[in-house]
């Protein structure tokens, strides 16, 4: 009798007890199957919910860079049509420079548009996206470039030091008196100083040496900006200003076309700062840049000035070499404009 | 004169059918109540002169009983360890989908900075960061509350289930006493017996206990780790409850018979029973996750802290996080117990605390220039916040004490302590799941053993009937007999 016995207790209290646990499974199950998640996810996973978490926090993570990419690519993309910008306005001043070269009147053709570039230089260096100052280096908060008007701290320095080198100011009639030789001395001394540090930075850039960098991704940092000190920029302005401020409408015209000025070797180490870029050997021939036919000059310096453009964009996907290829290749088109303006 | 005794026989059977049925219906009237024992009449042949009863049994399988009390004990433990971190998961995890642990906070403050470094100029980010920071000192103030809460909320239930424990062991006492006194003199005491065995499964749910029975039915109670409970006469259980609970707080022992039986100095510690699992959760499992949210926040200091930047070898100062303790540094590789409650975002870099939120990108939150790595003032200097991203992710050493990763990063640590938090919580529902399973099977089977079947009951009252009538009957032809023989005799 015993092993067939059943009290009648145990028989309701099983069924109640089966009917109590179907309830529970069937409410998580439900929840389960609205949601597709599991109903405690903490109880079922147990000690693998860490996994859960720190792949959740990987993921926000991975998240935020797109974001923050996408912004700096944003900047990045600000700088570039800037940069293009420049570049094709020095290209364009350089065939005007071409132009003018020989005619009768070739300095005061060529101060209207130089001036206007160099204004529009230093605009396109302090132009501002989000409240940052995109060529200012770290210095974002400061506007990089000083206006180049009279008043100005690096107007001023150009007049002083102008007037100190000759003995009278640029809109001086006594102005068609500087040989080409006191002119290239001039330029290659006194002027050139004023481009160059401490000078630049006192007068002309707040900015900061020092570049924006940017995380884009868990391990990678990389620079995100170009400073407005960079060689390529400075010489720009050099040559902008040159052509435009020191009393280029009364020079004589043998000092404006000067067929026979030999090239000055600082340019080539301005090449060489620019840094492993294979830029600064402009035709590929390695032969030296006054023998050159100015025109083939030219068109070298601008073919080239492409082709770095191109190459840095193919070369860098991503921020710093993109980036620093880009004032290479306006190293070529300043520097030539430069030397295009000074050979016959 | 046989006749006589013939009479006898009969009245003998109507006394023995008339016990049976009044124990039939005993028997029917505690077929639905737990705890209720089957009872028999044992029915014994008085030698020539028909029957009586010698007793009633009541059908039991101590083997049986004491496993219903063992899985009971340790269901009861395994339930209250599993409520508490049931409280603790739910506030400090919940679905990791919620991203409100500790660890996904600290994933939400990485964000933030890795923002903020991109656009080191904008105060904007910068506060966004600073409340990210914020999200991340409260969510470990908030789990601390919760941790020392559910320790304070067991150390009271631990002085209800010492009062419970008590409460029952003089019931033990009284009903005990009528058992010993009702078998001497040989009284029906299977009720006191069951009524015993029902005290006991109650007192199994707050305290493991062994049971062993002596002479006269006495019985003797002593918990799983073998201090008396109870011997003839109930012994004392105390504990001093404490009501605030603090991260370096250490509640008070439990003493039965003045043996020591929870706690670090337990000579005798018991190992089931809600009381057990109220200790384990208070004095253990609560504390341990206290000391990972204490590692997550002194590291959180350490990453967060400043070095002198002037030159002048000054000492590192706790920076966007600091405590009470500042500008000392905590420990290094130690547990800070209760750093996680105190630590907070440094007001100076709280825009709404009239701070700045730009010394972030910065430095010098402590209020001292020498610890500024900005010098240059530049709006967009990023250098300190890529070190603090990176320190972020760098791994650092924890106490090994605090059973998370001994060497990880801050997200990976706060990431090990909830894998260690959820752990717990699963094996205590599966040891809960799997001894509750047990019990209903224990249960299940004694109730088999000692329950009483409604129809067996039945078919056992028909029986029974049939030998009352048979007897009256037996004793209406005596009696018609005995007319006769007097109506033939007059």
């Amino acid at each position: 009798m015993a092993t067939t016995f059943i009290a009648t207790n145990a028989i309701s209290t099983t069924l109640r007890v089966s009917a109590m646990k179907s309830r529970a499974a069937l409410s998580e199950a439900t929840k389960e199957a609205t949601t597709g998640r599991l109903a405690d996810v903490g109880l079922d996973l147990g000690a693998l919910t860490g996994r859960d978490v720190v792949l959740r926090a990987g993921l926000n993570d991975v998240d935020k860079l797109v974001d923050t990419n996408a912004l700096v690519s944003g900047h990045l993309d600000v700088t570039q049509e800037r940069l293009g910008s420049l570049i094709d306005t020095a290209t364009s001043f350089q065939k005007d420079l071409l132009a003018s070269r020989n005619s009768a009147n070739g300095g005061n053709i060529i101060a209207q548009p130089a001036a206007a570039n160099l204004q529009s230089l230093l605009a396109t260096l302090n132009v501002t996206m989000d409240g940052q100052h995109l060529f200012a280096g770290i210095n974002t908060a400061v506007q990089p470039m000083t206006d180049y008007a009279p008043g100005s701290a690096n107007k001023t320095a150009i007049d002083a030091a102008f007037f100190a080198a000759f003995g009278f100011a640029q809109n001086s009639p006594l102005v068609s008196t500087i040989t080409p030789a006191n002119m290239q001395t001039f330029l290659d001394t006194t002027f050139k100083t004023e481009f160059d540090d401490p000078a630049w930075g006192n007068n002309w850039s707040a900015a900061n040496d020092q570049v924006m960098t940017t995380r884009i991704s868990t391990t990678e940092t990389v620079d995100s900006s170009v400073s407005a000190n960079e060689p390529a920029f400075r010489k720009l302005a050099m040559a902008y200003t040159m052509l435009s401020d020191i009393g280029t409408q009364n020079l004589n015209q043998s000092v404006v076309s000067d067929r026979n000025r030999q090239r000055d070797p600082n340019h080539r180490r301005c090449h060489q700062r620019s840094g492993g870029n294979r830029c600064h050997d402009w035709n590929g021939t390695g032969e030296d840049h006054h023998r050159h036919q100015p025109a083939q000059g030219s068109g070298g310096s601008l073919h080239q000035a492409n082709q770095c453009h191109g190459s840095g964009r193919a070369g860098g996907s991503v921020g710093p070499r993109y980036q620093s290829a880009e004032p290479a290749g306006d190293v070529a088109v300043a520097d030539r404009t430069y030397s295009a303006a000074q050979h016959p | 004169m046989t006749l006589t005794v013939a009479l006898n026989s009969a009245r003998s059977s109507l006394m023995a059918t008339g016990m049976q049925t009044s124990v039939i219906s005993r028997n029917i009237a505690g077929a639905n109540q737990d705890g209720y024992s089957r009872k028999n009449v044992l029915v014994a042949t008085l030698p020539g002169n028909g029957v009586y009863v010698a007793g009633i049994q009541r059908a039991t399988s101590a083997g049986l009983f004491y496993n219903v009390l063992k899985a009971a004990s340790t269901t009861a433990k395994q339930d209250s360890l599993y409520n508490g971190l049931q409280k603790i998961a739910a506030t400090t995890v919940d679905d990791p989908e919620q991203d409100q642990s500790p660890a996904a906070e600290l994933a939400k403050l990485k964000s933030a900075l890795q923002q903020y470094a991109t656009a080191p100029d904008n105060a904007t980010l910068a506060q966004a960061a600073v409340n990210a920071a914020k999200g991340v000192a409260s969510s470990l103030n908030d789990a601390t509350k919760t941790v020392q809460s559910v320790r304070a909320d067991a150390d009271t239930d631990m002085a209800t289930s010492v009062s419970t424990i008590n409460q029952l062991l003089s019931q033990v006492d009284t009903v005990n006493t009528s058992i010993v006194k009702g078998t001497i003199a040989g009284s029906d005491i299977t009720d006191y017996l069951d009524l015993r065995d029902s005290i006991l499964s109650k007192l199994s749910q707050e305290v493991g206990i062994t049971v062993a029975t002596r002479a006269n039915n006495d019985m003797v109670v002593y918990t799983d780790s073998g201090v008396t409970l109870f011997e003839t006469k109930a012994r004392a259980v105390t504990f001093a409850p404490t009501n605030a609970y603090t991260a370096g707080t250490t509640g008070n022992a439990v003493y039965i018979d003045g043996v020591p039986v929870t706690g670090a100095g337990a000579v005798m510690p018991i190992h089931s029973g809600k009381l057990a699992g109220l200790a384990t959760l208070r004095d253990d499992a609560a504390v341990t996750y206290q000391s990972q949210l204490d590692e997550t926040a002194r590291g959180l200091i350490e990453t967060f802290a400043e070095s002198d930047q002037s030159g002048a070898a000054l000492p590192d100062v706790p920076g966007l996080f600091t405590y009470p303790g500042a500008p000392a540094m905590p420990p290094t590789a130690l547990i800070s117990a209760g750093l996680a409650g105190t630590i907070f975002v440094n007001p100076s870099v709280d825009q709404t605390a009239g701070g700045n939120p730009s010394l972030l990108r910065d430095g010098a939150i402590s209020g001292n220039a020498a610890y500024n790595y900005n010098t240059g003032n530049n709006a967009g200097f990023s250098d300190r916040l890529q070190q603090l991203v990176d320190g972020i992710a760098a791994n650092r050493p924890f106490d090994p004490s605090a059973q998370g990763k001994p060497n990880a990063s801050l997200i990976d640590f706060a990431g090990s302590s909830v894998s260690w938090l959820e752990s717990q919580r699963k094996s205590a529902s599966d040891e809960a799941t799997y001894s509750q399973t047990l019990l209903e099977r224990s249960a299940d089977a004694l109730s088999n053993v000692s329950g009483v079947n409604m129809d067996d009951e039945m078919s056992f009252m028909l029986q029974v009937e049939r030998t009352f009538s048979a007897s009256s009957k037996l004793i209406a032809t005596v009696d018609g007999m005995l007319k006769d023989l007097l109506a033939a005799v007059g």
